[in-house]
């Protein structure tokens, strides 16, 4: 087990207008053994989740076994999916939407900097089966409080 | 039946119409008082020509949950993103045809500013954290 940083170090986006889109493509170099934790992007303190997407990669669909993995933030790992085997024989795979409920209640207190700055995203490896290569984007967007939060 | 207004979402200044990128209108439908059926709320504000993309609604937790009925829409359209029907604690994500069809053509406003964002209560009566209402929206800008 251990934990992988690939943000190399920059800051996530923070618009106070419009609505914001982080989209992290997961492309893996190295095995992954589970309970592995990736540090796969940064989401801005109090940011508020709206939508998220996962959409499957090649490394992804290359085996019928299913991946199987939680993505969401270091606080609440299984924020935005939770454990599960997510396979391309799954009929909603590769493009997996969000059945989380997000929104105002899920908005993000808490800070992974010693400034409250910014909540990693991480996505954990809950079982030994992930491929290495491209296993896909993950799309979050969300909103920085504005005129009305 | 009455006309009521959702304290600070509905009353805290114009909606945001960036006319770059894309724009997105949260509401956090928490009611300190209870919602009769028939009531209609003014829940928020969407400028004018914006064009909506998509509609996600989060159900809460609020009393009566499994029997109130509401539906989502503009003052013009009162179910444009909800039809009427019991939400409860789970992802709704709209099934009505938005885009260019449903741009808000309307003002609420004198000034044709923006169109109110309604909630209408149809069967029950709830009270506490209904949920999340979210609108994706895009006003015109290069393509339209």
């Amino acid at each position: 087990m251990a934990t992988i940083d690939l943000t190399n170090g920059r800051q996530p986006e923070a618009v106070h207008a419009g609505l914001n889109v982080i989209d992290i493509r997961i492309s893996l170099s190295v095995s992954v053994s589970a309970g592995d934790i990736l540090l796969i992007g940064k989401l801005p303190a109090n940011a508020i989740p709206l939508d998220c997407v996962f959409y499957g990669g090649t490394a992804f669909t290359n085996t019928s076994l299913g991946h199987v993995f939680k993505i969401g933030t270091s606080a609440s790992q299984d924020m935005f999916f939770a454990s599960a085997t997510y396979s391309i024989t799954n009929s909603s795979a590769p493009t997996i939407r969000n059945t989380r409920l997000l929104g105002t209640s899920v908005q993000n207190s808490l800070s992974d900097d010693a400034m409250p700055r910014y909540d990693y995203i991480v996505l954990v490896n809950t079982a030994p089966l992930m491929s290495v290569g491209y296993m896909g984007d993950f799309i979050l967007s969300y909103k920085m409080p504005g005129q009305k939060f | 039946m009455a006309t009521r207004q959702l304290g600070l979402s509905y009353q805290t200044g114009q909606p945001e119409a960036v006319h770059a990128g894309e724009n997105a209108y949260i509401v956090r439908l928490s009611f300190s008082v209870t919602v009769s059926p028939t009531d209609t709320w003014n829940i928020g504000k969407l400028p004018v020509n914006a064009i909506p993309t998509d509609a996600i609604f989060y159900g809460g937790t609020a009393t009566g949950q499994g029997t109130f009925a509401a539906k989502f829409g503009t003052s013009a359209s009162p179910s444009a993103f909800f039809a009427s029907a019991t939400y409860s604690a789970a992802v709704y994500r709209t099934t009505k045809r938005l885009g260019t069809a449903a741009q808000f053509s309307l003002s609420d406003d004198k000034m044709p500013r923006y169109v109110n964002l309604q909630m209408v209560g149809t069967a029950g009566a709830t009270l506490g954290y209904v949920g999340d209402l979210i609108v994706f929206y895009k006003m015109p800008g290069q393509a339209l």
